[in-house]
């Protein structure tokens, strides 16, 4: 597979740098954040933390093909879907992590 | 006075017997069989006594040729010793084809079916007078007059269209290259087919593959380019096996162009340039092997969609030319037929015939509603299949020839399949796979086409306009009112 890309390419250091971050993402912020959660959520949260590892390289990647090549239109809703997705997965993602919301559910609580 | 006793008797049929003999040797050597071929007024078949080589006959002179190779072809072939292939690969240059995602399966090639087309009935053998357009289904007689003529007989306007002109005519003088008498030993058909296809890589073309020629492929008439008149009472050779090479061509090329303009002889004319010289070079290689070898090319004797259906290079789409998984409608091919012994490819079923039966992009295109709308298949010269309507499709084409702006050109049936004018990138082939499974895999591919904006026909991207078009040589009026900038 990694004969496909030569090492500078676009297409390899978008593959790097999604493998680097997904490996971190899941050292520094997924094993610690999701202890003691129920299973259905963690499951959950599993399930959108790859699916925006999919989604939003894929997204990225397809965006800069048809820039490059002159597909304005293709690009251009391929920005407002793949990384629109992307932007909504990772909000969730958040939400349901307890990385964004927490003041607001702190401030109910007390 | 002479007696004829018993000793003159004997003397005098000795004489006699031996002017006979003399003379029908004579008669039999190439120089005399020129000669009487000439005072028949017939064309001269060509001999080089000379060397072990033998001539590939005057191109128009059929039964001289069918003469000469019949000794040839019934020569059992000698092979040797050949390093063999790592299974599982295409050749050895090249692990497998491009595909372009499609889920491939291997369908077969015999009375009933070439490959996804169904055959229901007589095939008729196509004359050569009909055009120059790749032509499946027609069988009636089209002519189109000077327009075609001038087109195909590389007299254009355009200087680009000359070189591709005169390329043909090297090809044509290619096809009357010499057979070396003295066959050299090849490997066997599997191995030398490996070979062939390794050859077709190295001389340029995109995808290489081998089919066992469809009878019916084989043109019926002949024509000389140079007068543009049929020759009446010839047949082109049957060779069983035909060598088909396809050259992609540069999407960025491809994606320069509204398809109105000079594109067919910039684009199609470029790629069939490197497949033409390659053909060339190998149907060379092929008669120094001591094989029959014949190439054909655009306005040569050979329906070339039937022998890429045959070759595994595609499947009859509803445009009705060759559609490729990889390059769609948009490679352009040359083909060696041969009788040097080859193991045929098997035909492919990519699922193109579930995904036009639903998509429908070219037919919306077309500007003369030459492709037809039907869901069904129907007969058409003996194969199932949609009809289209490929001499209104030519006659528009032609029409056009002496506009600067297009060149007598048209193709937004090419630019607007799913399946054609795409870089090769993941998400082309994730489409390519999705329209190969069926369907309602083929209704989502049209549908995601559609949304984002590939495949509308008219689509051109100036920044990768290579060529120029030369207005100034061109015998055309820009219209009253019209920009003058738009013929440039």
């Amino acid at each position: 597979m990694l004969t496909l890309f030569s090492v500078f390419s676009f297409d390899f250091i978008l593959l790097l740098c999604t493998a680097v971050l997904f490996t971190v993402g899941i050292f520094k912020v997924m094993l610690p954040k999701i202890k003691g959660q129920a299973t259905w959520k963690k499951i959950v949260n599993w399930v959108l933390y790859c699916l925006f590892f999919i989604i939003a390289p894929a997204g990225i990647s397809f965006v800069q093909i048809n820039s490059e090549f002159g597909h304005e239109t293709a690009a251009g809703f391929g920005t407002f879907l793949f990384l629109g997705m992307a932007v909504v997965i990772a909000v969730i993602w958040a939400r349901t992590m307890n990385i964004i919301g927490t003041k607001k559910e702190m401030k109910e609580v007390a | 006075m002479v007696t004829l006793n018993r000793r003159n008797f004997l003397k005098a049929g000795a004489g006699l017997g031996a002017a006979v003999a003399g003379v029908t040797v004579a008669t039999q050597t190439p120089i005399v069989q020129n000669i009487a071929s000439a005072a028949a007024g017939g064309p001269a078949p060509e001999y080089d006594t000379d060397t072990d080589y033998q001539r590939c006959e005057n191109f128009y002179a059929p039964e001289a040729y069918w003469g000469t190779t019949e000794s040839i072809t019934r020569i059992t072939p000698s092979y040797h010793d050949y390093e063999t292939m790592t299974e599982n690969r295409e050749c050895k240059l090249l692990e497998r084809r491009n595909r372009g995602g499609a889920i491939i399966k291997y369908v077969n090639h015999n009375s009933e079916w070439l490959g996804t087309t169904q055959i229901i009935g007589p095939i008729a053998q196509h004359s050569i007078i009909q055009g120059h357009m790749p032509r499946f289904f027609t069988s009636e007689q089209v002519y189109w007059g000077e327009a075609e003529a001038e087109h195909v007989g590389g007299v254009g306007y355009n200087p680009y269209v000359k070189v591709a002109g005169n390329m043909l005519n090297v090809a044509d003088t290619a096809n009357m290259g010499a057979i070396n008498k003295n066959k050299i030993p090849i490997p066997d058909p599997e191995q030398m087919t490996v070979h062939m296809k390794d050859m077709g890589y190295m001389l340029g073309a995109h995808e290489v593959g081998v089919g066992k020629t469809p009878e019916a492929a084989i043109m019926k008439d002949q024509i000389d380019y140079t007068t543009m008149e049929l020759i009446p009472n010839t047949v082109y050779p049957y060779l069983p096996y035909c060598i088909c090479m396809m050259h992609g061509g540069m999407v960025e090329s491809h994606l320069a162009t509204n398809t109105f303009d000079s594109r067919n002889m910039m684009n199609n004319s470029s790629s069939g340039l490197i497949t033409l010289s390659g053909s060339i070079a190998m149907a060379t290689y092929i008669r120094e092997l001591g094989y029959n070898a014949y190439l054909a090319h655009g306005r040569a004797g050979v329906n070339v969609t039937p022998c890429l259906i045959a070759a595994g290079m595609g499947e009859l789409s509803r445009g009705g030319v060759n559609l490729n998984p990889r390059y769609g409608t948009r490679g352009q091919v040359a083909i060696v037929l041969t009788d040097m012994p080859l193991l045929p490819d098997k035909p492919i079923d990519a699922g193109i015939q579930d995904f036009c039966r639903v998509c429908m992009k070219c037919a919306e295109v077309c500007p003369v509603q030459a492709i037809p709308f039907d869901v069904d298949k129907s007969e058409h010269n003996g194969y199932l299949s949609w009809a289209a309507d490929l001499t209104a499709c030519s006659s528009f084409m032609y029409s056009r020839t002496r506009n600067p702006a297009n060149n007598g050109c048209c193709g937004p049936c090419k630019t607007s399949c799913p399946w054609a004018s795409k870089e090769d990138s993941w998400f082309h082939q994730m489409g390519t796979w999705l329209g190969s499974t069926g369907e309602l895999g083929s209704t989502l591919l049209r549908s995601v086409d559609d949304i984002f904006g590939y495949g509308t026909g008219m689509e051109a991207l100036p920044q990768y306009k290579w060529w120029i078009d030369w207005p100034e040589i061109y015998d055309y009026d820009i219209p009253d009112g019209a920009d003058a900038a738009d013929y440039k």
